[in-house]
C-alpha cells in the first residue's frame, strides 16, 4: 500500500466517522408518541373475553351461520308441488271417495235391512192382529 | 407500558428515521415507514427481548422500507433503483463538507444489503452482531459485504478526492 492509498484510507475513515444518525424531525416524533392511545382506542371492549387478538376461530361459527340461514330460508319458502303429483294426489283422492262412496253404500244397505226388516216385522205383527188382510197385502208388497 | 414505550421512541426514532431517510429517500415516506415499525412494535412489546429491541426495530424498518420500494419500482429491481443517484464523473475540487453529502448520495447508490450494511455499522454504530441480527446475515457474511460496500465507496472516493 502506497503513500497515497493510506492518505485515501484516511480520508474515507475520517468522512464515514463524521455520518451521523439524523435527527427525527418533530412531526415524526409526535407521531409516534400518539401511537399507545391511538392503538388502544382499536383494542377490544370486552378484554377479559378474549385477551389479546382475537382468535381466528371466534369467527367460524359466525360464517358458518350464514349458509345455515340460507338453507333454513330455502326450507321454509312454500313448494309448489309438480304436475305429476298434483295429478297423482288427485287419483289418489278419486280412489279414497270411490273407497267412502262402496263402504257407505255397504252400511246403509245393512243399516236399511236391519232397521227396515224390524220396522216390518213390528208393523205386520200389530196390524197382523186387528186386520187379517194385511199378511197379505205385505206378502203382496214384498213379492 | 406507555412509559416504555415513550423510551424506546426517544431512543430509536432517530436511528429508525436515519436508516429510513437512506433507504427511501422521500421524507414523507420516511415518516410513513418509521411509524408503521414503531405500530408493530408497540403491538409486540410483548413478545420481544427488551434487550433486543433496536435490532428488532431496524429490521422491521429496514423491511418496510424495502416493501415500500417494491411497490415504487413494481417491474424493476431494486438495483435500478439504486443506480439512480450514482454521482457521475470526477468531482474534483471539492470541499470537506460537500465530500461529506456526497459520500451520503453515493451510500445511497449502493445496492442492498450494502447501503443497509453501512448505515447500520458505520453510520449508527451497530455491532457486527446486531447487523447481522437484522439483516439475518451470520458473521462472516457482514464483515465481507461490508468490507465490499467500504471498498466501492473507498474507489468512488479516489475519482472525486481533490
Amino acid at each position: 500500500m502506497n503513500k497515497d492509498d493510506k492518505t485515501l484510507d484516511a480520508h474515507f475513515d475520517h468522512l464515514l466517522n463524521q455520518l451521523e444518525v439524523e435527527k427525527a424531525p418533530a412531526s415524526l416524533t409526535r407521531r409516534l408518541k400518539r401511537i399507545p392511545q391511538e392503538e388502544r382506542s382499536d383494542k377490544p371492549r370486552w378484554p377479559w373475553l378474549f385477551p389479546g387478538p382475537l382468535p381466528k376461530w371466534v369467527m367460524a361459527p359466525a360464517f358458518a351461520a350464514v349458509p345455515l340461514a340460507l338453507l333454513v330460508v330455502v326450507m321454509m319458502q312454500p313448494r309448489q308441488p309438480s304436475p305429476a303429483e298434483v295429478e297423482q294426489a288427485r287419483q289418489d283422492l278419486a280412489v279414497a271417495f270411490a273407497y267412502l262412496d262402496k263402504v257407505g253404500n255397504r252400511t246403509g244397505n245393512q243399516i236399511q235391512t236391519v232397521i227396515g226388516g224390524e220396522l216390518r216385522h213390528s208393523v205386520k205383527d200389530q196390524l197382523s192382529e186387528h186386520m187379517p188382510f194385511t199378511e197379505q197385502s205385505l206378502e203382496e208388497e214384498t213379492t | 407500558m406507555s412509559r416504555r414505550f415513550r423510551r424506546w421512541v426517544e431512543e430509536y426514532q432517530n436511528q429508525a428515521w436515519t436508516l429510513a431517510r437512506y433507504l427511501l429517500k422521500d421524507p414523507a415516506e420516511a415518516e410513513d415507514a418509521c411509524q408503521e415499525a414503531f405500530v408493530k412494535l408497540w403491538k409486540n412489546q410483548d413478545s420481544i427481548d427488551p434487550d433486543k429491541v433496536r435490532p428488532w426495530l431496524m429490521k422491521v424498518t429496514r423491511n418496510g422500507c424495502l416493501d415500500r420500494l417494491r411497490r415504487r419500482h413494481p417491474t424493476e429491481e431494486l438495483q435500478e433503483w439504486h443506480q439512480g443517484d450514482v454521482v457521475a464523473g470526477p468531482m474534483q475540487g471539492m470541499h470537506q463538507s460537500e465530500l461529506g453529502s456526497w459520500l451520503k448520495t453515493t451510500i445511497n447508490s449502493l445496492k442492498e444489503p450494502y447501503r443497509s450494511l453501512v448505515v447500520l455499522r458505520d453510520v449508527h454504530q451497530h455491532s457486527y452482531e446486531e447487523v447481522a441480527a437484522v439483516l439475518e446475515l451470520n458473521l462472516p457474511q457482514v464483515k465481507t459485504y461490508l468490507h465490499r460496500a467500504r471498498k466501492q465507496l473507498r474507489e468512488q472516493l479516489a475519482e472525486v478526492r481533490p
